[in-house]
């Protein structure tokens, strides 16, 4: 036996015995005696590499192979292999080709060329795989759309970032997207960090949630991973601060935390504030005067629910709120500070204000006002209102605007109306929706404001009338035939003979807590309505199918279909009718929610 | 940027108000168009620019295929002498663009053919095109996992299993 054979045998032995390195070693010597003619060395020797991971040198060792017997299939297989680790799929696939050509078809041969088959299907999926990587042009959009793509999809940044290496890149590094901060807890530590270092301080939109809120009620004694939480406030720039949300914090308290840290300004830019204690603490009586600056300069929205309201700070201080919510106010002993507020922001949109609790304070004489016009004014939503101030918030108030009226419990519900109805500066056309809830209303205001009300959608009227069957009558007839006997002559005049029927667009019916309302109206004011949606819609056919413009029915003679009844707690309405009712409106409730045999 | 090849003036007749213009795609596809409805792209607005410098005008070569041109082109003409304020190069962006009902029908096609705008919309810098793709892309994502995400565009997950677990992902909102 030859020397180098002799190394070589040692070698095969090692590798047996996984003693890789000592392989490496006695094939080395095998080549170094035998020159050259000895490629199954190299192809050996490129074995014990592929091994341990040296895989560019078993590509070497197994080209050397091939130069010195390209006869043999060996080197070609090593190759492939290599190749394949390499992921330069094409040649690995030419190398297993080439193996396969050359190998015989002996058993011996069997697992190689398993192995050779799958080589090539695995570069050939390879190669695929990256050709649709390659044409899939998302892959290739630059950053900046990518970028842009975020911007309008973010509802959560995090899936975003999650999707590979390129996205999560963008999204880290484009600042607006994480200009919105929520905490929820005082352990959002790296949170806050993180949000604050990737939009680079500038949040726009800060919501601080109960229960981080109740530790910052209770400042400064608070817990230490509250106290850095708001220690990485610092780094907020308070100038980009837009919308401000504190849960179960009192803004007084907030301003306290804030100042604290050197945050003055806080306030300053902010146009968009909701404060609401939560349940644990009683409505609280923010120090007013010290209060005075926390008063954003341009302030346009403000909710607060269970805070008190300051009103003639408000007042002083906003000038352009658009909308304004007040849930669970303290009742006044007058409704002048809130008519003030209206005087002082002509450009609010949407008023919202709920009392609780009774009034105690001896009602204040007011004087009779003047007439306030809000041009703007959508949305008008009074709730608890006590006896005694309504009348100076509704004197001479014009809302030409108004499309949502809400009253809830309101003692004196029929003057606001009368203000309304009777005031020439108001136009019922644009109402869409009425809501009124236990409120003694009078047949005759609420009559005469649906018989004008052609464009209202939403009718909600629960536990108001003496007697909710009225109602259907005047909802089932057209309202021509209701001038003369409800005593409206001054209405027949006017361009409402048009209309087919009483509101004619009402397609929302509540009707809860009418504890007189009977089956047989209730059914009757259903099929009539139904019956003119129904000739309505034939209308609408037969003008689309003779195709002139001119045959299509005019939007004043529409009437919509009822698409939804609520009619809960009419304990005279009968179950039975219930399968008649949602035969012909999509969604009907009906349930019993008080015990009537009690 | 695309090569500019010199073309015999009788085939683009520049005289007057409604030039024309010589754009050429990827596929060879010859397509002439009037100037003041291409004016929209601040891409072939320089373009023109330099030809008005050297009073030579040329066939605009562009990188993508004439399905994708003709694309573009409807809606250039569709917005021809409207005002854009995304497409104003002297007025302040905008935050974002707003919704145009036109174009959310217009751009009601497959995924590919939407990237495919979009590139071209960047290439060309039409600026209001690229807002409202981005918006139609954005709608397809939103509120999906991250799988899904993958999916809808054809992304790939590259990576390693530690990265995907980072600690700074598990800052959910």
């Amino acid at each position: 036996m030859s020397l180098w054979r002799e190394h070589f045998e040692d070698g095969e032995a090692k590798f047996e015995l996984k003693q890789y390195g000592s392989a490496i070693n006695s094939f080395t010597k095998a080549i170094s005696i035998a020159k050259n003619g000895a490629y199954t060395v190299y192809y050996s020797r490129a074995a014990v590499y592929l091994k341990v991971g040296m895989t560019k040198a078993a590509l070497r060792d197994a080209e050397k192979a091939i130069d010195i017997a390209p006869e043999q299939w060996k080197g070609y297989a090593r190759a492939a292999q290599a190749h394949m680790l390499l992921r330069n799929s094409s040649t690995a696939l030419e190398m297993a080709r080439s193996a396969l050509e050359l190998i015989d078809d002996s058993i011996e041969n069997t697992e190689a060329r398993r192995l050779l088959d799958d080589i090539s299907r695995e570069a050939i999926d390879d190669s695929v795989s990256r050709v649709v990587h390659r044409t899939n042009p998302f892959t290739t959009l630059a950053p900046e759309i990518i970028g842009m793509i975020f911007e309008f999809a973010v509802s959560d940044i995090i899936p975003l970032s999650h999707v590979c290496r390129h996205w999560r890149t963008i999204a880290i590094t484009q600042q607006s997207l994480w200009r919105t901060l929520v905490l929820s807890d005082p352990t959002h530590l790296e949170k806050a960090r993180l949000w604050i270092a990737r939009s680079g301080g500038r949040i726009a939109k800060l919501s601080v949630q109960e229960d981080l809120g109740r530790a910052l009620n209770t400042f400064p004694y608070t817990p230490y991973a509250y106290n850095q939480l708001v220690d990485e406030l610092k780094a907020l720039d308070w100038e980009s601060l837009r919308v401000l949300r504190l849960s179960g914090v009192d803004l007084a308290r907030f301003g306290s935390v804030m100042r604290a840290i050197n945050a003055d300004e806080f306030l300053a830019h902010v146009e968009e504030l909701d404060i609401s204690t939560d349940e644990l603490f009683p409505p609280l009586q923010s120090a007013s005067e010290d209060a005075t600056h926390d008063v954003p300069r341009n302030l346009r929205a403000l909710t607060l629910r269970r805070v008190s309201c300051q009103w003639t700070q408000l007042t002083a201080h906003t000038h352009c709120l658009v909308s304004f919510e007040a849930y669970r106010q303290h009742q006044l002993s007058s409704a002048a500070p809130i008519r003030e507020l209206l005087q002082g922001n002509p450009l609010l949109e949407k008023l919202i204000v709920h009392f609780e609790g009774y009034s105690t304070a001896p009602r204040e004489v007011t004087e009779v006002h003047s007439t306030l016009t809000m041009a703007h004014l959508r949305h008008f939503e009074l709730g608890r209102f006590s006896r005694f101030t309504h009348d100076a918030l509704t004197d001479g108030l014009r809302l030409p605007a108004l499309e949502v009226l809400r009253l809830d419990a309101h003692p004196q519900v029929n003057l606001v109306l009368s203000t309304i109805l009777d005031d020439p500066g108001n136009n019922l056309r644009g109402l869409t929706e009425l809501r009124i809830r236990s409120s003694p209303l009078s047949h005759h205001k609420l009559f005469r404001i649906l018989l004008q009300a052609h464009e209202l959608q939403k009718l909600c009227i629960n536990d108001c009338l003496p007697d909710a069957n009225a109602l259907m009558t005047i909802l089932s007839e057209h309202p021509s035939h209701l001038y003369d006997q409800y005593q409206y002559p001054d209405l027949a005049s006017s361009e409402t003979s048009a209309v087919p029927i009483t509101c004619p667009l009402l397609a929302h019916l509540d009707l809860s807590q009418s504890f007189n309302l009977r089956t047989v109206p209730l059914i009757e004011m259903v099929s009539a309505r139904c019956s003119h949606a129904i000739s309505t819609s034939m209308q609408h056919d037969a003008g689309l199918s003779s195709g002139t413009l001119a045959a299509a029915p005019l939007p004043s003679h529409t009437v919509a279909a009822l698409q939804s009844l609520t009619i809960d707690d009419c304990p005279q309405i009968d179950e039975a009718t219930l399968p008649c009712l949602r035969g012909v409106i999509p969604l009907v409730n009906w349930e019993k929610k008080w015990n009537w045999n009690e | 940027m695309p090569t500019i090849v010199s073309v015999d003036d009788s085939t683009v007749p520049g005289e007057g108000s409604s030039r024309l213009l010589l754009l050429v795609s990827s596929d060879n596809k010859h397509i002439v168009v009037e100037e003041d409805i291409m004016s929209r792209s601040r891409f072939i607005s320089k373009q023109v620019e330099g030809f008005e410098a050297t009073s030579q005008r040329h066939a605009i070569l562009l990188p993508f295929s004439s399905f994708v041109l003709n694309k573009v082109i409807e809606y250039c003409s569709h917005y021809r002498g409207y005002y854009l304020l995304e497409d104003d190069p002297d007025a302040a962006p905008p935050g974002r663009s707003p919704v145009r009902e036109w174009d959310q029908e217009f751009l009601d096609v497959d995924r590919n053919m939407l990237l495919r705008i979009i590139k071209a919309a960047h290439y060309l810098e039409i600026k209001s095109l690229v807002g409202s793709c981005a918006r139609a892309i954005a709608d397809m994502i939103r509120g999906k996992t991250t799988e899904e995400m993958r999916e809808i565009l054809g992304v790939e997950n590259d990576f390693t299993p530690e990265e995907e677990h980072s600690p700074s992902s598990k800052c959910t909102g």
